[in-house]
């Protein structure tokens, strides 16, 4: 029974987290439009609600940096400690562009479809 | 109090990531780190909170363990092999390997062989390599299935249970003590008692002692004692300082140079043995160990030209003290 139990933790939190890493890449890269730095990304997402772990947040930027979404460069601050400032690509522009449409209308059928059911 | 959790930390992470972008990783998660503990010693002294140890080690829990947050920056295959599982593995197939080769050996120095050298040569090693695949087939799989049951146990990651950071200057005193050992041994028995370089066999019925040697090897003994000898010198000069320098390291690559020569040396002997399928077995392995050494000199003259490492600074403490 424990181990039922468990085991249905285990499925709801796999699935919050699929349902959760979509909609991240599109957090991050909505609020890169002026230049910020892991830290600073971390804490304006938190204080629009969205609280995002580093060991996910971090890794995630350098991935879409890889894949051309977003631009980075090293600068020094005052405390002489460099840090990587993160910013979105053109391309990243466009693609958030798709994200949005998307996902507004993504949101309108499943808000439709669940409504109906309930 | 241990400052360098996150040193270790940030090595930990970068050891599991692949070469090309370990540095760089590494530095933004320096730098990452930095921010989070500063705006974590910032609200504990807010509250009237003591800035410790116990900070960082809420900042990289925060992270997660080395493991996932490195297969997060760089998703990796699980291994085959769980890492915990090599060394007792790698042991198991030295010591197998050392079995196979060894019985190889000693077959093709019974005095009772006749035939062909070349053929009763070529049908051991066919036998030793066929043993030598199988066995690591066999070893592989039995620690392939121990690797998927060791893989269903989680254990909850301790920051302060992070390895210390090895230092690549460290020597390993056990290998080093093991090799002053055994080339003493090899050494003396070679010098006084070359007639006991043998093994016993059953001839006519009977145990008899074979020795191996032919009396023109002793012509090698100068060559191999400045080997021994050198290496016997290094060894203990490294044992002693406790360390490896560039200095000691190039001298390590001085002695590998000679162990080059005096394997090519008796590559191109006449004869080694008096027991000919013996002494072409001998030859053939004397051949690959040569290659095998010339590798290890490139990659040791690689390492010593290349551009040392960055030392990274401790900077916990200064973030703390702040």
């Amino acid at each position: 029974m424990v181990e039922k139990e468990n085991s249905s933790t285990d499925l709801t939190d796999n699935l919050l987290q699929e349902l959760r890493r979509g909609a991240l890449v599109m957090a991050v890269l909505s609020q890169l439009k002026e230049e910020q730095y892991g830290y600073s990304l971390k804490q304006r997402l938190g204080e629009r609600g969205l609280e995002v772990n580093e060991g996910t947040l971090y890794p995630l930027m350098r991935r879409l940096e890889n894949q051309g979404l977003l631009q980075s460069h090293w600068e020094v601050v005052d405390d002489a400690r460099p840090r990587r400032y993160y910013q979105i690509s053109p391309e990243g522009e466009n693609i958030l562009t798709t994200l949005i449409t998307e996902w507004q209308s993504l949101t309108e059928v499943i808000e439709a479809l669940v409504v109906s059911n309930h | 109090m241990n400052t360098n959790l996150i040193g270790r930390y940030i090595h930990a992470v970068g050891q599991q990531l692949p070469e090309k972008m370990r540095e760089d990783v590494q530095m933004e998660l320096r730098s990452l780190l930095a921010d989070s503990l500063e705006a974590r010693v910032a609200s504990a002294k807010a509250v009237g909170r003591v800035a410790d140890e116990d900070l960082i080690v809420e900042v990289l829990r925060d992270f997660g363990a080395p493991k996932e947050v490195a297969a997060r920056y760089a998703p990796i295959q699980k291994p085959l092999i769980e890492p915990a599982l090599t060394p007792i593995m790698n042991l198991i197939i030295l010591l197998n390997l050392f079995f196979i080769w060894g019985y190889a050996t000693y077959s093709l120095g019974s005095p009772a062989l006749e035939g062909d050298a070349t053929l009763l040569v070529r049908d051991a090693v066919l036998n030793a390599v066929t043993s030598t695949i199988a066995s690591l087939l066999i070893i592989g799989i039995v620690f392939f299935v121990m690797s998927r049951v060791v893989a269903t146990y989680t254990i909850e990651w301790n920051p302060r249970a992070l390895p210390p950071i090895e230092s690549p200057d460290r020597p390993n005193h056990s290998a080093l003590i093991g090799q002053v050992i055994g080339i003493f041994i090899v050494l003396i028995l070679l010098n006084f008692f070359p007639n006991w370089v043998g093994a016993p066999y059953l001839i006519e019925g009977r145990w008899q002692f074979v020795p191996y040697l032919a009396p023109t090897f002793s012509v090698h003994l100068p060559w191999l004692n400045l080997f021994g000898i050198l290496t016997l010198a290094l060894n203990g000069i490294v044992l002693r300082k406790g360390r490896w320098t560039p200095t000691l390291r190039w001298v390590e690559f001085g002695v590998s140079g000679v162990a080059a020569v005096v394997l090519y040396r008796l590559l191109v002997a006449d004869l080694l043995t008096h027991l000919p399928a013996l002494n072409e077995f001998l030859k053939g392995m004397f051949l690959v160990m040569l290659g095998c050494v010339i590798v290890e000199l490139g990659v040791m003259f690689y390492r010593l030209v290349k551009r040392p490492n960055k030392v990274q600074p401790v900077f916990g403490a200064t973030i703390l003290s702040k």
